[in-house]
């Protein structure tokens, strides 16, 4: 199967050059993996700033915008040449990034200072910084590019913020140690990871209160380690799934009933995700045993695992 | 074999980690950082307050007191040994700063005021005064007067909440009748226990067990000869130091001889609190074996080096104000402020009852930085937690170490998870 799998694709590989491509930030290596979506394998890695974490793509995947944290910057990536043209006023030690789909403004949470600093990339200045809770972290911005949230780890808060005037508009509490958050497609809804308190809770974005707590349960694994992480929703599919960290499994949840339908065995501290651009796979960076790896949305199956460099990070893919 | 693989390359990343961590301490500097943000302040002109005008202007306020008692420290302790100054005050200033943050949104408000004594009587109105308007009180004093101070203080103000951040005797850790006390500092019991664990998954069975002169040494090996029956290890021979002279140029000489035994052991548990022998075994015993204890590897509630599931943000937060690594006192008084603004956050009165009874409630979760929620164990009062096994220079594991399973709650595999002290003085049934 696998290898049918790998001749479909070497094939295909044959006329569409090199893309897709995901890439990954390896935390401890102050490296980036490019992983070839043909080959299943890395085709180069690169040196970028110290301690890489956040990763995310412009909306014409010509760029890539990485959190360079140790280095305080966010650093700009040509992703024709993979060279970086360039830097952001980042702020001290940015983790997270979250572009509005306007294109032109970036958020970046400043873990050590308890901020968020509001960035506009043509001008390479920073428009507004806002007092949060400490260590803030998981970052969102709805897709009508409206309303921003960001979570923060030690405050156990979900701040929301209006993107017009910068301006700190509700703040509501959530389980202990939020780590990421997502909109769901028409923007009524806000996912938000729990790592400490083991749930994941949604939220009404007009009301600002909770609506769901999701709790996991795995036989096998103690309740402590199971500790959500990243978040991806699925488009095409009701689907969200949940990396559970150090329980080194993904979950499959079905978004109408908020049932778990699935328990997915990954690598060792399962931390971020990312699909490519059918959704058809889905990548995941495993911490603690540095790899990534792929699963078939279908099937629910991990089909390969990538060793990468030490403590993946950051993961997104470039199909354009 | 493949697990064994995954584990050695973890701590192979885990050493990468470190040694550009120190670095990286090194290179940053605070100020740099600071003037960094506040010259983009002023630049834009962008005040502070203006994003968070919808954070809540009335103030529930709550008041802290740390209270330190100080301990003589024996002659002939190296001075590089000693405990810094600011130990568990740091902690604690550097907690309200962070629940200073959470309550602005929340409309809380906390105060630490620090009393630094050396023994406490009612001639001292200030603190008597402080007391008396205070919520909870920090407690660091020795075992020595521990009990004497913790009555004093329940005369004065016996609905406080009292939680003790510094001491880890058994003997303190009595349930009082109608007293409202906590421990956020490990019990010698869970140190033990943690270090039984280490050698138990590196099958180290025969142990030889050295003991000083202070009365937390006899607690402490105590608590190792119970943790010894627990794991089936064999204490192969006790034996106490006596030395009363500087050992640090007599060292080579006098340990071998201190530490030649009948029976050949495996490794060597040394109880040492004020730091008058310990740090002279390594590389000096008869037979050449780890130590651990008050030297080599070292039972803690937190360490330095400690740097996963976001520690490196505290560490660093640390660092950056007080020039120093924080150590398990630090950590404790951390712990403790952010276990009474974990509390606040559940919409409880903000008075002793009110946050003893949040706190010890079973939904009741602190997340600080060790990886898995940490509880108050409700017989005890104590604060289940990982221990840290370290030495000098990096972090070994944390306890509960792999495959040590418990029932309820892995943390309770470290420490009694029952009342050990005496029963009668708590509530009559």
């Amino acid at each position: 199967m696998r290898l049918n799998v790998l001749y479909i694709f070497c094939f295909f590989s044959v006329f569409a050059h090199a893309l897709p491509q995901a890439y990954v930030t390896n935390e401890k290596d102050n490296t980036l993996s490019i992983i070839d979506m043909n080959l299943f394998d890395v085709v180069d890695t690169i040196e970028i700033g110290e301690r890489p974490r956040g990763f995310i793509l412009s909306a014409d995947h010509a760029k890539a915008y990485i959190c360079a944290s140790d280095a305080d910057r966010i650093q700009i990536m040509d992703l024709s040449t993979h060279t970086i043209v360039g830097d952001l006023p980042s702020g001290a030690d940015p983790e997270t990034i979250a572009l509005h789909p306007n294109g032109n403004t970036i958020y970046t949470a400043n873990e050590d200072d308890a901020l968020l600093t509001v960035i506009d990339i043509p001008t390479s200045s920073v428009v507004a910084q806002i007092d949060v809770g400490v260590e803030p972290e998981g970052l969102a911005v709805s897709h009508d590019g409206n309303l921003m949230v960001v979570t923060s780890e030690t405050t156990n808060m979900v701040h929301w913020v209006d993107t017009q005037n910068h301006e700190n508009i509700a703040n509501s509490l959530v389980d202990a140690r939020p780590r990421d958050a997502h909109f769901n497609h028409d923007d009524s809804l806000l996912w938000v990871s729990s790592e400490i308190g083991g749930t994941v809770s949604i939220f009404d974005t007009k009301t600002k209160q909770k609506l769901k707590t999701i709790s996991f349960d795995i036989k096998g694994v103690y309740r402590d380690k199971i500790q959500p992480v990243g978040i991806v929703l699925m488009k095409s599919k009701p689907y969200a799934f949940v990396a559970l960290g150090p329980a080194n499994r993904v979950a499959v949840i079905n978004t109408d009933t908020y049932e778990i339908v699935d328990y997915i065995l990954v690598g060792r501290r399962v931390w971020q995700l990312a699909f490519n651009q059918d959704e058809s796979l889905m990548l995941t960076t495993n911490g603690v045993s540095g790899d990534v790896s792929v699963i078939n949305t279908h099937s629910l199956d991990v089909e390969h695992t990538i060793k990468v460099g030490r403590y993946p990070w950051g993961v997104a893919v470039k199909w354009q | 074999m493949g697990i064994m693989t995954y584990t050695l390359s973890t701590y192979f990343n885990h050493g990468i980690g470190f040694v550009r961590y120190r670095e990286l301490l090194s290179k940053r500097s605070f100020y740099a950082t600071s003037f960094f943000v506040c010259f983009i302040l002023v630049l834009l002109q962008i005040p502070l307050s203006a994003s968070t005008l919808n954070a809540k202007t009335s103030h529930d306020a709550i008041s802290i007191t740390y209270i330190k008692i100080d301990e003589t420290t024996p002659a002939g302790v190296p001075s590089y040994l000693l405990s810094p100054d600011s130990t568990g005050t740091a902690g604690a200033k550097l907690a309200i700063d962070d629940a200073n943050i959470t309550g602005k949104f929340l409309g809380h408000h906390f105060a630490l005021t620090t009393h630094r004594i050396n023994t406490l009587t009612a001639a001292e109105t200030p603190i008597v005064k402080d007391i008396n308007r205070s919520a909870v009180v920090l407690l660091d004093a020795p075992t020595s007067n521990y009990m004497s101070v913790l009555s004093f203080l329940i005369d004065i103000a016996p609905d406080t909440l009292f939680i003790n951040v510094a001491n880890n005797n058994a003997n303190i850790r009595r349930q009082l009748c109608g007293v409202k006390q906590l421990h956020t500092t490990p019990s010698f019991q869970m140190k033990t226990d943690a270090l039984a664990q280490w050698f138990r998954t590196k099958r180290l069975n025969n142990i030889l067990a050295v003991y000083g002169s202070h009365e937390n040494d006899l607690a402490f090996l105590s608590a190792f000869e119970q943790s010894a029956r627990k794991f089936k290890l064999n204490i192969i021979e006790t034996k106490a130091w006596d030395g009363n002279f500087d050992l640090r140029r007599a060292a080579f000489a006098e340990i071998p001889v201190f530490t030649r035994t009948d029976r050949p052991y495996s490794a060597i548990f040394a109880a040492d609190f004020n730091n008058n022998f310990a740090y002279s075994l390594p590389f000096n015993t008869y037979h050449v074996v780890p130590i651990v204890g008050s030297a080599g590897l070292k039972p803690l509630g937190w360490h330095f080096t400690h740097e996963q599931w976001g520690a490196r943000q505290l560490q660093n937060r640390f660092v950056e104000t007080y020039r120093r690594p924080m150590n398990e006192i630090d950590f404790a008084a951390y712990a403790a402020v952010m276990t009474v603004s974990a509390a606040a956050q559940s919409h409880s009165p903000m008075t002793s009852e009110g946050l003893y009874n949040a706190i010890v409630n079973d939904d009741f979760s602190l997340a600080a930085y060790k990886g898995r929620p940490l509880s108050f164990r409700p017989a005890t009062g104590q604060l289940r937690q990982p221990i840290a096994l370290a030495h000098e220079d990096a972090l070994v594991i944390h306890a509960p170490l792999p495959g040590f399973l418990h029932q309820s709650n892995e943390l309770d595999t470290l420490g009694n998870t029952q009342s050990t002290g005496n029963r009668s003085s708590a509530c009559p049934p």
